[in-house]
């Protein structure tokens, strides 16, 4: 599983955020746990104002970040956010948050079909310290396009995730 | 099965270090996991989370020195990796109801309470398919008769053997028709020590004369919470634990009764069977 390597300029996101351990419920991959009661809120709000985000969002690509916290190795809590890439923030609506990432530096992976259910957190570690990368462990994003057709579909989907690099 | 497995070494890990600082990122390396897929695969499994087995664990172990030692309440919490009494009495009060302090004096924590290690034969039970999941239902109103005992030993054999003994008596009722049977495992909190009975009966009509050996025991009309109980009698602590420990804590559901009530299927050969508590409020 080799990577592209990217300079990613400053991302500006908007969309919904969860912070805790999401799979209280379950921990299947499924819309069951906190991070697919998000995604559906996410897809519903969407839905119900295409017309006010079609000037502020970039369509058809949806985010989902992960970001540790300093309790996260302690308690596996961690922060889950949601959204689109927003254009500009001064026409974000209050129900969405805003979440600013700085530019970095990302090794992308590409995942396809069951790779995207595996321990792909793992692997990347593993090719780090085979490739002597070093990993910033602050977050990870997953970049669903239209490549991915859903939980239901997960062996015929694509997605990339964005692994933050150290400067 | 190989997350099983791995599981149920994070598991044996977990055990081991229940007084040590550790964290969920050391229980997911001891595994060869990340810390996402670790999180995700442990709560899929074992339906906790790694932090909320871990808590779980420690106040049951504990609790347990509490009630059978005479340890220092704060040594005890220390000793569990509590950082102050306070934050021990919180988590305590906010899992078994009551102060540490009111466990030391003697107050009713049965040991039932007490959450058990997950062993590989409770992952494998909890994940031999949805049948776990709980229904709501009513049941009753109901009238048992049968045969009731203490359960002072391991309780599948007890469970067994009473069985075998009512069937022999029933078999000489002169009924055509196999009756309902249920079994009641009845938590007797109000003996002396920790005592559970064990109630196997079938279902009477209103009308028939009960036989002076036998016990009666009428369940009114009351709002259930069913499960399906997969697999053999020797199993059923496992199906027990599950409602006890994983679901009943989040469900928030308190029992109506300490009663666990068995609904045995007509056909003797089918492995399930319908294991129901009473929800308060309903009965």
């Amino acid at each position: 599983m080799e990577p592209r390597i990217i300079e990613q300029s400053q991302l500006t996101l908007a969309g919904f955020s969860f912070y805790g351990n999401p799979f209280q419920v379950s921990g299947f991959w499924t819309e069951e746990n906190e991070i697919g009661r998000m995604w559906k809120r996410f897809g519903a709000y969407c839905a119900a104002n295409q017309k006010l985000l079609s000037a502020i969002a970039v369509q058809g690509i949806a985010h989902e970040l992960h970001i540790y916290h300093p309790d996260t190795p302690t308690t596996g809590e961690f922060e889950v956010f949601v959204g689109f890439e927003a254009t500009r923030i001064d026409g974000v609506p209050l129900e969405l948050s805003i979440k600013l990432l700085p530019p970095a530096r990302y090794a992308v992976f590409t995942l396809h079909g069951r790779q995207i259910a595996s321990d792909w957190s793992k692997m990347i570690q593993e090719w780090a310290a085979k490739t002597g990368h070093q990993l910033a462990n602050t977050h990870s994003i997953q970049r669903y396009d239209d490549r991915f057709k859903g939980l239901d579909r997960v062996d015929e989907s694509t997605l990339d995730a964005y692994i933050p690099l150290k400067a | 099965m190989l997350d099983l497995e791995a599981i149920a070494r994070s598991i044996d890990f977990i055990e081991a270090n229940l007084r040590q600082p550790i964290t969920v990122a050391e229980m997911a390396d001891a595994v060869s996991y990340s810390l996402f897929h670790f999180s995700r695969t442990f709560s899929q499994i074992t339906h906790h989370t790694p932090y909320d087995y871990l808590m779980r664990r420690r106040l049951a172990e504990a609790a347990r020195e509490l009630c059978y030692t005479r340890r220092q309440i704060i040594d005890i919490a220390f000793d569990y990796q509590f950082n102050n009494p306070e934050t021990f009495s919180r988590a305590f009060k906010r899992v078994y109801g009551i102060q540490p302090s009111q466990a030391r004096r003697g107050a009713n924590l049965a040991a039932r309470r007490l959450m058990p290690r997950l062993t590989l034969a409770h992952l494998e039970h909890l994940n031999k398919g949805p049948y776990l999941r709980p229904i709501l239902q009513p049941i009753g109103p109901l009238r048992l008769a049968g045969v009731m005992t203490l359960v002072d030993g391991d309780l599948p054999t007890i469970i067994t053997r009473l069985w075998e003994t009512v069937e022999r008596v029933f078999a000489h009722r002169g009924k055509a028709a196999q009756p309902d049977r249920y079994g009641i495992l009845i938590d007797a909190a109000d003996w002396d020590g920790e005592v559970d009975l064990y109630l196997a009966a079938i279902v009477v009509d209103e009308a028939e004369p009960i036989d002076p050996a036998w016990v009666e025991k009428h369940i009114p009309a009351s709002q259930a919470v069913r499960f399906i109980h997969k697999g053999p009698t020797a199993d059923l602590p496992l199906t027990l634990d599950f409602i006890y420990h994983t679901w009943q804590p989040r469900s928030g559901v308190q029992l109506a009764k300490p009663w666990i009530i068995e609904h045995y299927p007509a056909d003797p050969a089918n492995d399930e069977r319908d294991v129901s508590i009473l929800a308060e409020n309903t009965v």
